[in-house]
């Protein structure tokens, strides 16, 4: 077993890391507490294993970050954390059907606990990023894990992941963030990220009760902001199709749908100005 | 044997009762990459001691689970699509492998994961049956013309048919083993002692000849990744045939299809691997010796890491070619293919 070999005990996921050099734990060192980061303990099952990699094909000698069947790949060493992220997300995308799980990020304050599902590009991120830093708990930013017996929030915290324009806003705003790593010309543009705050490590363990759905999308050639109510059936819809699983587990995850959305209140966000859309989120709180 | 996963088969029960934190995050690993989280789910749920298994594990060969009944779920539905369509077939239409496993419940099928739907038809209705597909959705994705033309010219089978909106894919074969191979394998007797599925127009082979198929499938081929799912398969396929009391049956149906060898190899090596006591098998008048250097270099490409595996799987990789095509054909293809992707590559370039 080579000696740079990490764990990480994320929570509800651990992982272990095989690697053949010190690049890629002393970048994930600047993303990751202490308290989550560490050698492989002897006495733990991980979840996951994932393979660190370099092959040689002909005159290149790519990067491989391996995953079950699948790898992923880059030619530049410096691309390496942000594949490392992107192949835990796919670990957990395509293996955590005893969740049903959304792309969705998740936020808690005091009472209200909102899931924020949107399609790439709606400005999720940015706006949960905006959140955690005016306070808000942070239970996920990029998967919503839903427990199928009680339907809570499952917390999966990990570094928000900010991309191109998203990481000029939070630096403009919050210039004291705590911001990690910055990773230009990756096949998404450069890539940042963001620190969960301490109150966020700190209940990272914590489930909570949804009191709120809200479907974010930023358009800057919105007028005004919409804030308004969803149908519960178009609600419904639009989860489904934010969903990573929902038709893998059927009956399964029709009834934890079902429970979920009961108590919860749908809406849409739909807006070109920023705070007015974080005064509205306040509000619920 | 060095596989955590080839020990786990081996005995379910006695694996989960001596396994630590670190052989079964290795076991979780090797599952995951194989395809095998819900094979093993089906194997320990039914031990006594599941309950004391480690949580983490539970629940990530329950996640496995959930997939493979999901995707059993989706088989059950397509074949439903293509009920009326087999109805009206003047031909027998048989499904394969995993569907088939799947029709009559078999243990093997419990947990098992596939890609598509094998289907055979005699030959002399191949084209008619793939013509009937076309008008209920199904078409040809684009593949690569050197792709397509090695199916049609040299394959047992016609490129993937797809469905438009449900993405399904059908395997349609005319035969089992590549029409460009020396070795000819008659499966007429397919056809003629094939089995009723209950409720459905479909058929499947018999058991002795699902056994026959799995072995060609596997011991006549150049690949090596998915070996381990494969010859678990086999094992399972196997313990039904030996329950079901058809082992005689199994080797003189071997010698009238001509694959005396590759299910000889099959019953050697899972002898090896699983402790089985195949003296009787080989003692049978029908049946004969296995090829032992053969069956070695197998085991070395499943159970072996480093120099000797890459070697083995090398040897392997060019045994299999020359088994599915004739010299001249394998020659042909050898210098035709890289040839093909060469000017393709090239005319991109440009």
């Amino acid at each position: 077993m080579s000696e740079y070999n990490f764990a990480l005990h994320t929570y509800p996921f651990s992982l272990i890391v095989s690697n053949r050099s010190n690049y890629l734990y002393d970048a994930v060192k600047q993303l990751y507490p202490a308290t989550v980061l560490g050698p492989i303990a002897p006495d733990t099952v991980y979840d996951f294993d994932l393979k660190v990699e370099r092959r040689w094909l002909g005159l290149r000698s790519d990067y491989y970050v391996g995953s079950a069947s699948e790898h992923f790949r880059m030619t530049n060493k410096a691309h390496l954390p942000a594949i490392f992220e992107w192949a835990f997300n796919w670990s957990i995308a395509s293996f955590q059907h005893h969740y049903l799980a959304f792309h969705a990020a998740v936020l808690q304050k005091g009472d209200v606990s909102i899931i924020l599902p949107a399609e790439p590009g709606a400005g999720k991120s940015t706006l949960s990023a905006l959140l955690m830093l005016q306070g808000w708990r942070l239970l996920s930013d990029e998967t919503c894990l839903i427990d199928l017996q009680s339907a809570d929030i499952v917390p999966c915290v990990r570094p928000v992941s900010l991309k191109n324009k998203s990481l000029d806003v939070i630096r403009q705003r919050y210039p004291a963030a705590a911001m990690a790593l910055n990773i230009p010309d990756t096949i998404k543009g450069t890539v940042g990220y963001l620190l969960p705050t301490t109150i966020s490590w700190h209940g990272y363990q914590q489930s909570c009760v949804a009191t709120h759905i809200i479907f974010p999308r930023y358009d800057s050639d919105c007028y005004s902001t919409i804030f308004a109510p969803v149908s519960l059936g178009q609600g419904i819809m639009q989860l489904i199709n934010n969903s990573f699983n929902y038709s893998v587990l059927g009956a399964e995850g029709f009834a934890a749908l079902s429970q979920l959305c009961r108590t919860v209140t749908m809406l849409q966000l739909t807006y070109a100005d920023t705070d007015e859309a974080l005064s509205l989120l306040e509000k619920l709180s | 044997m060095t596989s955590h996963t080839l020990q786990f088969f081996r005995s379910p029960g006695h694996y989960a009762a001596n396994a630590g934190a670190t052989d079964w995050t290795q076991l979780l690993t090797e599952l995951r990459k194989h395809g095998l989280l819900a094979k093993a789910y089906f194997k320990l749920y039914q031990c006594e001691g599941y309950p004391q298994i480690p949580l983490a594990v539970r629940r990530q060969l329950g996640s496995g689970a959930r997939y493979a009944a999901k995707q059993q779920q989706s088989l059950f539905a397509e074949l439903m699509q293509l009920e009326m369509l087999v109805q009206q077939a003047e031909h027998p239409c048989l499904l394969l492998k995993g569907a088939a496993y799947r029709a009559l419940a078999l243990p093997v099928s419990f947990g098992r994961l596939f890609s598509d739907i094998d289907v055979l038809v005699p030959a002399a209705f191949f084209t008619k049956f793939k013509n009937r597909l076309f008008f209920k959705g199904f078409y040809e994705p684009e593949l690569p013309e050197y792709d397509r033309q090695y199916y049609l010219r040299w394959s047992h089978q016609h490129p993937p048919l797809q469905h438009f909106d449900r993405d399904t894919v059908i395997d349609l074969h005319h035969q089992i083993f590549p029409a460009a191979s020396a070795t000819k394998i008659n499966i007429e007797r397919f056809f003629l002692q094939a089995e009723e599925v209950a409720g459905s127009a479909f058929k499947v082979p018999c058991l002795e000849h699902m056994f026959i198929h799995a072995s060609v499938h596997l011991f006549w081929q150049e690949e090596t990744h998915r070996s381990l799912k494969d010859i678990i398969d086999l094992n399972e396929l196997f313990l039904d045939v030996v329950a079901a009391d058809k082992l005689e049956s199994l080797a003189a149906e071997a010698q009238q299809t001509g694959t005396v060898k590759a299910v000889n190899n099959v019953i050697y090596v899972l002898a090896k691997l699983f402790d089985h006591d195949m003296a009787a098998y080989f003692a049978l008048k029908s049946s004969s010796r296995p090829q032992r250097l053969i069956s070695w270099l197998f085991v070395r490409t499943l159970t072996d890491t480093g120099p000797l595996a890459a070697i083995c799987k090398m040897l392997w990789f060019v045994r299999g070619h020359s088994l599915k095509m004739r010299w001249y054909i394998l020659l042909y293809h050898s210098v035709a293919k890289p040839a093909f992707y060469l000017k393709r590559w090239l005319l991109k370039s440009a």
